[in-house]
């Protein structure tokens, strides 16, 4: 799988806003080849039905129940999801841990990497089963659409969740990836989600302060910026 | 088993090991099948059975196991075959990489290999594995705990490492240590995907090797397995010249695989295998064999260092480990660690300090101690293959250590001196070491695991030592066949020039036969020496090593002229008290502790900390408030500062004042979280701050924050948590510091936390950031 980092991602995830320049962005080029030559991706994923009932989503073929008003209103016009767990292995969480010891700064770049590495293998995993469902002709020949992918702990569908998900695609086995006792899961940079298929064209989350699930509490805003680098 | 039970009946998301249990007659017919297939030894249904995964079901560990043994028994019976207690990973793992400890881990494989030698099994397997730190204390509290035969199995990847990134070797050598009876591979390959994997374990261990391989691979939609029986048993007949024992199917499998092996592999066909392993240690991501001079880091060694011994009663692990990422990367091949200061717990600080040195560096470790127990607990931390340092050739402590090597497979030093000191002659030095050789040889300690030290008298107290040394390793390596350690720093002790010396004496005794020198790696001087020897012998294909090395220098200037130039940015400034504001503002380490030292010239460092440092890093801190820089520039910041603040505060050491630290707060991330960043980033500006921080790490329990909190009478208190889940962990955490009636503040922090939250657990501040977090110290502490 081909990931990338997106400094200007990782920038974000240290508080910067905008681009970064000079030293800052030369830091973040080192950090994020150093994150990029540890990563060792790895994917698990199950394409299954849905039957949306009054106690949440049931996920056909699982224990998976999917609840909350936001899974609900995502889901609505699906009749399956694919349910995926991504990671960049523990690797990385050893190349971090090491420099926290030798330059903290460094490490916080690491970290923004990292975090921003998981996401470029969500957009690629994402494809990936886009490739999987393209495969069966048949079944889907009047095309198919996918709802933004989400994942346990945004809004109201619980974090608790995790450990359903990881269970149901048996992680622990396929790709390595554990939870905890409190529901963390390890290696820490790796991120389960659930994408909606749909026959019909879906709404995606538009872009802009108003559409983030941050705005009102926002840090960037507070300081009279955007995260993307506007000035208010 | 899983896929079978499925195909009778049992529906996803059931436990296999309850539902097998509640329908015995539908796991009996299982394992018939496979037994009249050829199977002659089955795994009991007892794969999950452990307190974590049954937790739901309301069962206890010892009702499964027996009912599931007592059924696979049943069926056995008639067929003369063995039953096999199946234990598998937990599902959590264990730290540092994750939160679960080693005791827990411990206790949770107990229960399961009591309950299942009572139920009657005839043999203990570990599958499925993929931390080599799981497998091995799975391994151990099966040895502990039942006298059962036991089988150790761990899944690879293509690559060759697990998904933990364990190597072939290091696990068949850290395993083969722990003295398991048979040792393979099982799951996430077929036959030849795993073949080239235990052909490289069978080649570092004698045991007798087990193949548990899959299907091939399954499809991504389907989950079909791509091979078939006959192809299977196609693919597994390499084994028989590998000369595997054990052999049978995993995932995907079902007993017509079976059937088709047995009919395609013969006892007779079994190869007989003769291997020849050589000396080396290990970590479970690195395998450093003695195939050319590897170098023993030393530098992990409080003795006659007051800032190390100040590190080790302050708690201050990041210091200890920041030695063992210093000496990995200037070259050390195996760390010595050595945590022994009078007045403190050095079996205590031993059990702390090696899984963290696990979680920052790959390097295998030399556990270095006068005390059994502490080596002992060493050992039993240790996730590889360690050295223990060491022996001599006194009765009491062979008797006392050997046993301890021996039980964790570990290689070990032994001294050429005994109870009337270090003979003066080699051939009395060789006599020892053959002693030493025999006391081992006796307990089953193999020669490749025993390293020889010759010892290293001082040069200019006794003048002919160093013949005698040198002429002892060369006895040593030429008669015994043993390999060599050396500490080599002492030969120069009193005299001037000492690396000079130190290089030269170290270059002798490779020449001799040295495979181990004990050296400081940071001294580039030696470590040139040693990439030249190997160089010389053949080590360096192509002079690799060397021209990376040496290249580039001839445009470097030499070390000692550098020093005394003055850095570039520095010319420019009237003041060093102009110097060090700029230096801190601009996160530059160098010119900010050129600046302290030019200080330190006209003034007392802590006036420098109040009126230079603190000021600097308030105009930092002010304008990161203003979003006029960010948590980079702020950490850069804090970093020259933090150089500085090094410079001053060895200064002190060595006057022997106090380093004027302004209070003490205790830092933590709660139990069940492993996000430390933040809290590092909080620990590092309060300790530029001046304040004494003692940092409990992350996933720390309650009770531990409270005692060093009495302990240490600290006035502030800052915990971190970066998850919902963790939430709680707090809460409690809160509690329990008030219930103490510490007179302590408490502030938290983490990206989950809010105000509100932090009013309605009871703490007394929320720290939006690390910034903030000195404020409040300010407030608190002054």
């Amino acid at each position: 799988m081909k990931i990338k980092v997106d400094i200007a991602e990782a920038y974000r995830y240290l508080g910067g806003s905008g681009d970064p320049d000079g030293p800052e962005e030369a830091e973040l080029r080192k950090a994020s080849g150093a994150v990029l030559e540890k990563c060792v991706p790895r994917t698990v994923e199950r394409i299954c039905g849905i039957r949306q009932m009054p106690d949440g989503i049931h996920v056909v073929g699982t224990g998976l129940l999917l609840t909350g008003k936001a899974v609900e209103n995502l889901l609505r016009e699906c009749s399956e999801c694919a349910i995926f767990c991504a990671t960049i292995g523990q690797e990385t969480e050893e190349l971090i841990r090491r420099w926290e010891v030798k330059d903290i700064a460094f490490a916080a770049a690491l970290d923004a990497c990292a975090s921003s590495a998981v996401e470029s293998l969500c957009d690629e995993e994402e494809d990936r089963i886009g490739g999987i469902i393209a495969a069966d002709a048949v079944k889907y020949k009047d095309g198919y659409f996918f709802t933004d992918r989400f994942s346990p702990g945004y809004e109201d569908l619980p974090l608790s969740l995790q450990r359903d998900f990881c269970g149901t695609l048996d992680t622990g086995r396929k790709i390595g990836v554990t939870v905890n006792g409190s529901g963390l899961m390890i290696p820490r940079k790796s991120v389960t989600a659930v994408i909606g298929i749909s026959g019909r064209k879906q709404k995606h989350r538009e872009s802009g302060c108003e559409n983030c699930a941050a705005f009102g509490g926002c840090v960037f805003r507070e300081r009279g910026v955007t995260c993307y680098g506007h000035i208010l | 088993m899983g896929t079978e039970l499925q195909k009778n009946g049992m529906v996803p998301g059931d436990l296999p090991e309850i539902f097998g249990m509640d329908h015995p007659d539908i796991t009996e017919k299982i394992h018939r099948a496979y037994l009249e297939a050829g199977s002659r030894i089955i795994y009991a249904n007892t794969f999950g059975a452990n307190r974590k995964k049954l937790i739901r079901s309301g069962r206890s560990v010892s009702d499964v196991v027996t009912a599931n043994i007592r059924t696979a028994k049943k069926a056995a019976a008639g067929f003369g075959a063995a039953v096999a207690l199946d234990i598998g990973p937990i599902g959590e793992m264990m730290s540092p990489i994750g939160t679960l400890s080693f005791d827990e881990a411990y206790e949770i494989f107990r229960e399961i290999v009591k309950a299942g030698e009572n139920a009657g099994a005839d043999l203990i397997v570990c599958e499925t594995f993929s931390d080599l730190q799981e497998i091995r204390t799975a391994v151990l509290a099966a040895k502990e705990n039942a006298d059962l035969p036991v089988f150790a199995t761990m899944t690879f990847e293509e690559r060759g490492r697990t998904f933990t990134g364990c190597l072939a070797e290091s696990f068949a050598a850290t395993i083969a240590g722990l003295h398991a009876d048979a040792i393979g591979v099982n799951c996430s390959l077929g036959p030849k995907g795993l073949l080239p994997i235990i052909k490289r374990i069978g080649s570092v261990t004698e045991l007798p090797l087990i193949l548990k391989a899959n299907a091939g691979l399954p499809d991504a939609r389907d989950g079909h397995y791509s091979i078939n029986a006959a192809e299977f048993a196609a693919e597994m007949l390499p084994l028989a010249e590998l000369g595997v024992k054990f052999a049978g199917g995993c995932c995907g499998t079902d007993p017509d695989y079976i059937r088709e092996l047995k009919k395609s592999l013969a006892p007779e066909h079994c190869a007989v295998r003769t291997v020849s392993p050589v000396t080396a240690v290990c970590s479970a991501t690195k395998y450093v064999a003695s195939d050319r001079v590897r170098m023993i880091g030393e530098r992990i060694n409080p003795t006659g260092k007051k800032r190390f011994q100040q590190a080790l009663k302050d708690h201050d692990t990041d210091y200890v480990l920041a030695q063992a990422v210093e000496e990995a990367d200037a070259g050390a091949d195996i760390l010595d660690v050595n945590v022994g200061v009078p007045g403190l717990n050095e079996c205590e600080l031993m059990r702390d300090i090696v899984p963290g040195l696990m979680s920052v560096t790959d390097l295998p470790l030399q556990i270095d101690s006068a005390s059994p127990s502490v080596i002992e607990a060493g050992l039993r931390m240790f996730a590889g293959k360690a050295i223990v340092n060491s022996v001599n050739g006194e009765d009491d402590r062979l008797e006392k250590i050997l046993p301890i090597v021996k039980k964790y497979g570990a290689a070990v030093v032994g001294l050429t001196m005994d109870g009337r000191g270090i003979p003066e002659k080699a051939e009395e030095r060789f006599s020892i070491a053959v002693k030493i050789r025999d006391a081992c040889r006796a307990i089953g300690i193999p020669d490749r695991d025993i390293l020889i030290d010759c010892l290293t008298l001082t040069v200019s107290a006794s003048e002919k030592s160093a013949a005698e040394t040198l002429k002892a390793v060369r006895m040593v390596r030429e008669k015994l066949g043993l390999k060599t350690v050396l500490g080599v720093s002492n030969i120069s002790f009193g005299l001037p020039e000492r690396t000079e010396l130190n290089r030269i004496f170290l270059t002798a005794a490779m020449e001799e036969g040295l495979d181990f020198p004990i050296m400081n790696p940071n001294t580039e001087a030696m470590t040139d020496a040693v990439c030249i020897f190997r160089l010389l012998h053949g080590n360096d294909p192509e002079c690799g090593n060397y021209i990376a090395r040496f290249g580039a220098r001839k445009e470097k200037e030499k070390p000692e002229r550098k020093a005394q130039q003055k850095p570039q940015g520095t010319l420019s400034f009237e003041t060093p008290e102009e110097g060090i504001r700029a230096a801190v503002l601009n996160g530059q380490k160098t010119e900010a502790v050129f600046f302290v030292n030019e200080l330190l010239q006209k003034k007392a460092g802590l006036e420098i900390i109040e009126k230079d440092l603190i000021p600097a890093l308030d105009m930092v801190g002010d304008k990161y408030e203003k979003g006029e820089i960010f948590l980079p520039q702020l950490l850069h910041s804090a970093d020259a500062s933090g150089e500085a603040f090094d410079v001053i505060k060895k200064s002190l050491y060595a006057e022997g004042s106090p380093a004027g630290e302004k209070g003490k707060i205790v830092v933590a991330t709660v139990k069940g979280d492993i996000h430390d960043i933040g809290k590092n980033i909080v620990k590092t500006i309060l300790m530029n701050y001046g304040y004494h921080v003692i940092d409990l790490g992350r996933d720390v329990p309650p009770e531990k924050i409270v005692k060093t909190v009495l302990q240490e009478n600290a006035g502030l208190v800052g915990l971190s948590a970066l998850m919902t889940t963790t939430l709680p962990s707090m809460e409690e955490t809160v509690r329990q510091l008030r219930n103490s009636g510490a007179a302590v503040k408490i502030m938290v922090g983490g990206a989950v936390l809010t105000p509100e939250y932090a009013r309605e657990i009871g703490a007394d501040y929320y720290a939006k950031d690390a910034k903030r977090s000195a404020d409040i110290a300010k407030e608190v502490l002054g």
